[in-house]
């Protein structure tokens, strides 16, 4: 806490330096959160699909019959706070986060990196299965707390370090942890103008959740044309958000579990100056 | 001390308290299966249909065939049953699409109830 106290008195220092923009482009690399904060007065819809299964075949059309997706919604209350609101179809969750950028990199190196802290919450929606037995509210519940490390070495190359917390109130078995511990890491490389290959893995630590919950990869494009960014890609995680997307992954990549999805946004500057 | 920096600091103290109703909580425990799951003389009026309008037919139905899968009337359903894929889904075995999505599987003993009611050669009882 004193830390957090600490950087916060650093970023004030450092708002008269030049800060270094467009780590990543967007609020998301593939399925997780990435440093970058809306600036305040902006709305940002975002739209998310994933497909179904790769390996289901021409019959299936390679998973673009099955689609699965989340409408969100965030918003920048300053520069550096910013909320979101969301609801995906798988599992019906409603989401919602806070994103706080506690530190921004500077352009003369005197702050190396840019520092974002994410803490989600999600309700999932189903009916309980036996109507007899309701599901208790706090068991529909998860949270997930991270703290967003990011770089961007050069105007081609960021890197993000994604220490993550998952806290599921209610997990399967007894052998399960509510408490779930990942690494994550993301890369983004821009290769044209307004093309970019972005990578992305969340490594759970082992012995934490059954062994058919795999960890996430992604792969994907972002093509950014102005007030769009359409990222499209490829992951074996059905979800995007940070409870279901960690530790609800049932897709095996090696296998061909692979979805195709994109993500999709559009800003609207609600304050300040209007196109 | 300026408000504007520390309001940074108090939103991020806020949303920790708020984001952090914590239970640890698991199935096993929190719902105990029934020691004897009853699959003597499954009906599927009485015991399967249920499940199929609460879990199944909201997204597989005549007019809304989600993943070209239709479980409404008693034919479909029996398709289903004979060709192996409505076990498969709800077992959330290998190769087969996991059903009910999202991390909540059926209780074992409704899953049993439907494996013993496929192995009778699912009558329309």
């Amino acid at each position: 806490m004193g830390c957090l106290i600490l950087l916060c008195g650093i970023t004030a220092l450092a708002q008269n330096n030049s800060l270094v923009h467009r780590t990543f482009r967007g609020l998301r690399v593939i399925n997780g959160h990435s440093i970058e904060t809306l600036y305040e007065g902006e709305l940002e819809l975002l739209i998310e699909h994933r497909f179904g299964r790769i390996n289901g075949g021409l019959y299936e059309l390679f998973g673009l019959d099955q689609a699965t997706m989340r409408l969100g919604l965030d918003y920048g209350i300053t520069n550096r706070l910013n909320i979101g609101v969301g609801r995906s179809t798988y599992g019906k969750h409603l989401d919602a986060y806070v994103k706080y950028k506690i530190a921004a990199q500077t352009a003369d190196e005197r702050i190396p990196l840019t520092l974002t802290a994410v803490m989600t919450v999600a309700a999932h929606m189903l009916r309980p299965v036996d109507p007899e037995i309701p599901i208790p509210v706090q068991s529909r519940l998860a949270y997930s707390h991270q703290l967003l490390i990011a770089r961007k070495w050069s105007e081609r190359l960021s890197t993000q370090f994604m220490p993550t917390l998952v806290h599921y109130n209610l997990v399967d078995t007894r052998d399960e942890h509510n408490d779930v511990l990942a690494m994550g890491v993301a890369v983004r490389y821009q290769l044209a103008k307004n093309l970019a290959v972005t990578a992305e893995y969340y490594y759970k630590l082992p012995g934490q959740l059954a062994a058919d919950k795999y960890d996430p990869v992604g792969i994907g494009f972002d093509i950014n044309t102005g007030s769009h960014v359409f990222q499209l890609h490829f992951t074996n995680a059905q979800s995007m958000i940070e409870k279901a997307f960690i530790g609800e992954t049932r897709g095996n990549w090696l296998a061909g579990d692979i979805h195709f999805g994109f993500n999709m946004t559009r800003l609207f500057k609600l304050k300040g100056r209007r196109y | 001390m300026e408000l504007k920096k520390v309001v940074g600091p108090i939103y991020l103290l806020t949303a920790m308290s708020v984001f952090s109703n914590c239970y640890y909580d698991n199935r096993q425990d929190l719902f105990p299966e029934i020691t004897t799951c009853d699959t003597t003389n499954v009906s599927y009026s009485a015991d399967l249909l249920p499940i199929l309008e609460g879990q199944c037919l909201g997204c597989h139905n005549n007019s809304s065939q989600q993943g070209n899968v239709n479980l409404e009337g008693y034919d479909n359903v029996r398709a289903y049953a004979q060709n192996g894929r409505l076990y498969g889904s709800i077992a959330w075995l290998n190769g087969y699409a996991a059903m009910p999505p999202a991390g909540s599987q059926l209780p074992s003993c409704t899953i049993e109830m439907f494996k013993a009611w496929i192995d009778a050669r699912a009558p329309n009882n």
